[in-house]
C-alpha cells in the first residue's frame, strides 16, 4: 500500500508548440498561465516567477515566499526542481521534473511529481511504526490551495 | 470533493500538529494532549474535525480510543494533487499554444 501512495504523479500533454517556445512559455513565462487564483499562498492577486535558481511568488504588498530550487534548467529540454510551496526551504521537499520532447509539429511535456518515497525513507529510518509520507505533502498542499 | 474538507482541516497549525503526531502509528487524545501546548479538550475537538475530514478514524481498545491516520482520506488528496498538475498544465497548453500562433 505505501508504493501505491508514494509512487511519482506522473502527467503528460500534447502540446502545438516547439519544445523550444514550449519550455520559454513554461519556466519564464509561469506567472502568465499559473492558477493562482486557486493555487497560490497569496491568492489571485499574486505573482509567481522563476528568479534566478529559485520559484517565488510575490503579493502585491510584496512579502514573498519560495515554491522551490532550480535543480537543472537545460532550455527546450528539462527542468527539474525542488517544490515545497506553503512549506520553508529545506523541508522535505518534494521533486518535480518537466521534459519537453519534439513530438511531430508540437511538444510531448511530461511531468513527474516525485520524492515521496524519499520522505517516507527518511522517516522510516527513524521511526518504524508508520511511513506514509501523505500527511507532509496534504499540509504543503493545504498551504497552497484557497 | 472530500479533499476540500481534508484542506480545510489541515489549515490550522494546531490540527496539523495533532495529525502529525498521528503519524507514528495510533494515539490516544491524552498522549497526543502531553505533547503539545493544547488541553485535551482542544484536542478531541481536533480530532473530530479531522475525522469528519476523513483523515483520521477512531477506534475502541479496551478502554482507551485510539485515533489513527486514515489511508482511504489520504488516497483522495492524492486524487486531488493529480487534477491539480492537470489543471495547471491544461492552463500551460494554452498559454504555449497562443505564444506558438502568435509568432508565426
Amino acid at each position: 500500500m505505501t508504493t501505491m501512495t508514494t509512487e511519482a504523479i506522473k502527467k503528460q500533454i500534447r502540446v502545438d508548440a516547439n519544445p523550444e517556445t514550449a519550455f520559454d512559455v513554461f519556466t519564464s513565462r509561469i506567472g502568465d498561465w499559473w492558477p493562482l487564483e486557486h493555487y497560490s499562498v497569496f491568492g489571485r492577486e499574486a505573482t509567481v516567477a522563476f528568479e534566478g535558481d529559485r520559484i517565488v511568488e510575490r503579493s502585491p504588498s510584496g512579502e514573498e515566499t519560495v515554491w522551490g530550487e532550480v535543480l537543472d534548467f537545460e532550455v527546450a529540454g528539462r527542468v527539474r526542481f525542488t517544490w515545497h510551496p506553503g512549506r520553508e526551504a529545506g523541508d522535505e521537499p518534494t521533486e518535480v521534473e518537466v521534459t519537453f520532447a519534439s513530438d511531430g509539429n508540437g511538444t510531448l511535456v511530461t511531468l513527474v511529481h516525485g520524492g515521496w518515497d524519499r520522505l517516507s525513507e527518511e522517516r522510516r529510518a527513524g521511526r518504524v511504526d508508520y511511513d506514509n509520507g501523505w500527511p507532509l505533502v496534504l499540509e504543503r498542499y493545504a498551504a497552497l490551495s484557497k | 470533493m472530500a479533499y476540500a474538507q481534508a484542506l480545510q482541516a489541515l489549515g490550522d497549525p494546531t490540527r496539523r500538529s495533532v495529525l502529525e503526531h498521528l503519524r507514528d502509528g495510533p494515539r490516544a487524545v491524552g498522549e497526543i494532549a502531553a505533547q503539545l501546548p493544547v488541553s485535551r479538550p482542544a484536542v478531541s475537538q481536533h480530532l473530530r474535525v479531522l475525522k469528519e475530514a476523513g483523515l483520521v478514524t477512531e477506534r475502541q481498545d479496551g478502554t482507551r480510543r485510539l485515533y489513527r491516520v486514515d489511508p482511504d482520506g489520504l488516497a483522495g488528496l492524492r486524487e486531488y494533487l493529480d487534477g491539480f498538475w492537470e489543471e495547471a498544465l491544461a492552463s500551460f497548453k494554452a498559454a504555449a499554444e497562443a505564444e506558438e500562433r502568435r509568432k508565426k
